[in-house]
């Protein structure tokens, strides 16, 4: 499935031009800073953090291991509570379920909650196609929807946007000019979007957690959009990674503590909502058809890989871009991925293996493994990374493979790997030494300029360490003898 | 792609057959420590539900009896001076608020009948059906007389507690809803509508409502 890629441009290209933007990277530094001390503020105070971070662990690998039975339990039982469900094999398919449901219910207008699936099929543009608009309504997607952007960050979307920019955006959308204060402009979106609300005949929203015993569907806000949404139009649509499970409602608190305090430092968001079935039949508000679209679109090519399954526990609370040294440099648009930062890197190449240039997103990484210390399910980001350039080198292979047999060669025998070494610190001393000299001839040499432009090479004067051992055994003995 | 095709691709991808008794589990849910966490006492958790609810910015009064909690109720109303008022019509909601709001008879709306004015009230009155004291959060289901958009549509939402309904912690409340068919709709509240989207601004009632009055009758 494409991924909203900037396909003319490669990463470097993208990062190049995000390095260039000093309000994007001042806000994602903000951003991402202040949310990193929230989270710990909120984890410290709950106490036993990383036991929480175990059971967490633990309870989305027991899922994923049985997720076809959790699945079929989940959907019998919103069958049973009157929703109907359908199983997506790809984005295309669950994009169609969807606008098949939108047409036979005749709408014109849909409106949005935030939802990443929705973005992984590119919903908005299936609808627009067929005449349907599609309003965001979290409001940072509502400004970046209006920006005709994409988000760049998973929790917060419109970091990159300024509340100049956003009252421009608003006063176009107003036909009058509309404050840059704080108030006003969340005054102004209030009013908006419920007119969108009153009007739309779906409201369409993704899912945090699904309840398999209850066959509900929980969803965590803070603006309460997504109670508008789920309690205005008359028939709403839930679109969901199929790795969205819990088995028991027990386990939802354990992803209640998780979830928030892991996102925004919060120790529960404003609003959750366990929705189970559509209205029934004498309450007096809220949808009153439910359709639940269970969509796969490559995440099952991990099950079974015991390298990549445990991707699939990822609770999409974006903990591991505020850690990120690369995320917080170039920002969300830099990946050209509807996820970004560590999880991007990551969930991007494995649910788009045949897109070659998705796969280049493993390497914008440190590999620090920040990612995998912030992650409140323990999900190893930095080995995935890893074994991602590992897969990448053996498919596509080019200078890399063929200097890595070299340097195995090298390697393998202790003679050739000091002769070698020694060869090379020679050849260093008497030419490019750290890279301050011939520093023309470096940054045209491919492999080395990318390396040069930044850094220095590793250079050393000195004796290797076994040269040196061998000169101080020496002494030793001397000196024992000298006694 | 029909049910049974993709759960078989599943069990396939995961290297067995399709299984059809519950898996064997050996943790369920929140660690020990956290499963044996009670405040033992009414009033503890009391205290501690209004200092959460207050930390989050949600307006909270405390009333030793029936007869005060009407006259909070009264005074909050008369404060306000909504237009139109939108609140639970069940059973068990109290006579006394009914008594209460007698005297804003006219400035009730009917959500069928007029459901723009719905959209747009004032103040929205319920009462709960959980309380949890370790998050400051109200639990609200919805049936035929509790609907979804009197805690939701107005600026101001006024939700009267009562003491005995205010649990430790989250694991207590939705341990209810096991087994039984649940509501349709559980709404968890925790402090008045909030957004940062704009440069980490914070922003208070962006959809939901923007004052959380709790009156608690201790």
């Amino acid at each position: 499935m494409h991924m909203l890629l900037n396909t003319d441009q490669s990463l470097t290209q993208r990062s190049e031009h995000a390095l260039k933007d000093s309000f994007l990277r001042q806000a994602v530094q903000f951003t991402t800073e202040r949310l990193r001390e929230k989270k710990e503020e909120s984890t410290n105070a709950l106490g036993d953090w990383e036991l929480w971070r175990e059971r967490g662990r633990q309870i989305r690998a027991h899922t994923i291991q049985y997720l076809d039975y959790y699945l079929d339990q989940f959907a019998t039982n919103v069958e049973q509570a009157g929703g109907q469900v359908y199983f997506a094999k790809d984005g295309v398919e669950a994009a169609k379920i969807a606008l098949e449901i939108a047409k036979e219910k005749r709408a014109k207008k849909v409106v949005k909650s935030k939802s990443m699936v929705t973005e992984e099929v590119e919903i908005n543009t299936v609808f627009e196609k067929e005449g349907i608009a599609c309003v965001e309504t979290d409001l940072g997607e509502y400004i970046v929807q209006l920006a005709k952007q994409t988000p760049s960050h998973i929790i917060i979307p419109a970091i990159h946007q300024t509340r100049e920019q956003i009252a421009q955006l608003f006063s176009a959308e107003q036909g009058k000019a509309v404050s840059t204060d704080t108030k006003a402009l969340t005054a102004f979106a209030r009013q908006k979007l419920r007119e969108a609300f009153a009007q739309a005949e779906i409201g369409m929203t993704g899912c945090n957690f699904a309840i398999a015993e209850s066959g509900s569907v929980v969803l965590f806000s803070n603006e309460g959009n997504i109670r508008m949404v789920t309690t205005l139009p008359k028939t709403q649509i839930v679109m969901m990674g199929m790795e969205r499970m819990v088995p028991t409602w027990e386990d939802l608190e354990v992803m209640a503590n998780l979830l928030p305090r892991s996102a925004t430092g919060q120790k529960l968001t404003a609003y959750m909502s366990i929705l189970t079935g559509p209205k029934r039949s004498d309450e007096k508000d809220g949808p009153e058809e439910l359709h639940i679209i269970i969509v796969d679109n490559g995440r099952s090519k991990q099950l079974g890989d015991p390298k990549f399954q445990a991707i699939l526990h990822c609770i999409r609370c974006g903990a591991c871009l505020n850690v990120c040294p690369v995320y917080r440099q170039i920002g969300g648009h830099a990946y050209g991925s509807v996820y970004p930062g560590p999880i991007g890197a990551v969930l991007s190449p494995l649910l788009n293996p045949e897109d070659e240039q998705v796969q280049e997103l493993a390497d914008a990484s440190s590999l620090c493994g920040a990612c995998y210390d912030a992650c409140p399910v323990q999900i190893p980001l930095h080995d995935m990374l890893v074994y991602l350039r590992e897969r990448r080198v053996k498919t596509q292979g080019g200078i890399e493979k063929v200097a890595f047999r070299g340097y195995s060669a090298i390697f393998r025998h202790q003679a050739t790997f000091q002769w070698m070494m020694k060869t090379l610190r020679h050849v260093q001393k008497w030419s490019v030494k750290d890279g301050s000299r011939w520093s023309s001839f470096l940054s045209r040499l491919p492999i080395v300029q990318g390396w040069v432009r930044s850094r220095r090479l590793p250079y050393s004067t000195q004796r290797s360490f076994r040269e040196q051992w061998k000169m101080l055994q020496k002494e030793l003995e001397e000196g024992v003898d000298n006694q | 792609m029909n049910r049974e095709a993709f759960l078989l691709h599943l069990a396939k991808q995961l290297g067995r057959p399709e299984i059809r008794n519950p898996p064997k589990r050996e943790q369920i849910g929140a660690p020990d420590h956290w499963k044996s966490f009670v405040l033992p006492r009414k009033s503890e958790r009391v205290d501690r539900f209004c200092q959460e609810a207050r930390t989050l910015g949600a307006e909270v009064h405390c009333f030793e009896t029936q007869q005060q909690l009407q006259e909070g109720l009264q005074a909050l109303l008369t404060s306000l001076k909504p237009q139109s008022i939108l609140r639970w019509d069940h059973t068990e909601c109290p006579a006394m608020i009914d008594s209460v709001l007698n005297r804003w008879k006219s400035r009730i709306v009917d959500p069928i009948a007029d459901p723009s004015q719905a959209l747009h009230a004032d103040v929205g009155i319920t009462t709960v059906d959980f309380a949890i004291a370790d998050t400051g959060t109200l639990v609200l289901c919805s049936d035929e007389q509790k609907s979804r958009g009197v805690s939701l549509f107005p600026a101001h939402h006024i939700a009267i507690v009562d003491a005995d309904q205010i649990r430790t912690r989250m694991g207590e409340v939705l341990a209810e809803f096991r087994g039984g068919k649940p509501p349709s709709a559980i709404h968890f509240i925790t402090g008045p509508s909030r957004s940062s989207d704009i440069e980490n601004d914070l922003s208070i009632g962006v959809h939901g409502p923007a004052v959380l009055h709790i009156l608690v009758k201790v």
